[in-house]
């Protein structure tokens, strides 16, 4: 399993959203490392399809998949049962884990 | 007799039929929002009323008959700070033209303190609004910062841009495109 995480510096979120998937991870019984992918350009957003830092991606597909006409450097956001946030909770990243690998 | 009561019943309800589907037809010049808000292009722009950093209110529905830029922030994002100039620049340009800025601080992510030590720092003088409750946020579906939405006078979002930082360019060619739908 390749898991990726997409992100900028200037987001600071992305240091809080790459805690909770290594926790998602453990918690699923996932041992795969996490590939750490640096967006530093528009240019880099625009062929990676950056969707904004941190940005969630395993076997290539997101785990919140947005089509836009565009892609630019952006801080992602998430809606999570607390609110806006900068980064998915653990149970929301455990929930997208578990439904790519088909387990309830 | 049989026939004549079904002929008077099917003609009623042939009648209210027609003035049925005329009522309920939808105006091609009718914003689609106003079936179903939503924040998409093509869309009529859903209001909301927020209080302003320098203490009074702001409501979305007062500003129809302006060209309206909702541009979401905080003040730790990048793309969005760096895109602020570009975007004050603006609105001094053409304000006296009908153009108004919002400039959305998504406040449950931020810090009200910050917001104001931003725009202070970058001397933005158009409106901070600001979303304590991530309200607003929800309710256009944020899912990145910056966000803009280029909205005109009629209310319409005519452009929404994800990501930045936005260029005077950009900015300006929106603005102008709407602006002079108006003249």
């Amino acid at each position: 399993m390749k898991i990726e995480l997409l992100y900028f510096d200037g987001c600071p979120s992305w240091e809080a959203g790459l805690e909770s998937l290594r926790t998602a991870l453990q918690e699923e019984g996932i041992s795969a490392s996490v590939e750490m992918v640096k967006v530093e350009t528009d240019e880099d957003a625009e062929r990676l399809k950056f969707l904004g830092s941190p940005h969630f991606r395993v076997d290539g597909m997101d785990l919140w998949h947005e089509e836009r006409e565009t892609y630019s450097m952006s801080c992602r956001v998430y809606s999570t049962p607390e609110g806006v946030k900068g980064f998915p909770t653990v149970h929301m990243l455990r929930e997208k884990l578990q439904s790519l690998s088909g387990t309830p | 007799m049989k026939n004549s009561r079904f002929i008077t019943w099917m003609t009623w309800a042939l009648i209210l039929g027609m003035f049925w589907t005329v009522f309920s037809r939808v105006s091609p010049d009718r914003p689609k929002a106003q079936q179903d808000a939503v924040a998409k292009e093509g869309f009529t722009a859903p209001n909301f009323a927020l209080d302003l950093l320098d203490g009074s209110t702001v409501a979305l529905s007062d500003l129809r008959g302006k060209v309206v830029l909702v541009n979401f922030w905080t003040s730790w994002c990048p793309p969005c700070r760096l895109e602020m100039p570009a975007i004050e620049k603006a609105y001094r340009s053409y304000k006296d033209i009908g153009f108004v800025v919002i400039g959305l601080n998504l406040t449950a992510q931020d810090s009200e303190q910050a917001a104001a030590d931003f725009a202070k720092e970058i001397g933005l003088t158009f409106p901070i609004a600001l979303d304590r409750d991530n309200a607003t946020g929800n309710l256009y579906r944020i899912t990145a910062l910056p966000t803009s939405y280029f909205i005109d006078r009629k209310g319409v979002i005519r452009s929404v841009v994800v990501g930045g930082p936005m260029s005077e360019a950009l900015i300006q060619s929106k603005v102008e495109e709407l602006l002079r739908e108006g003249e």
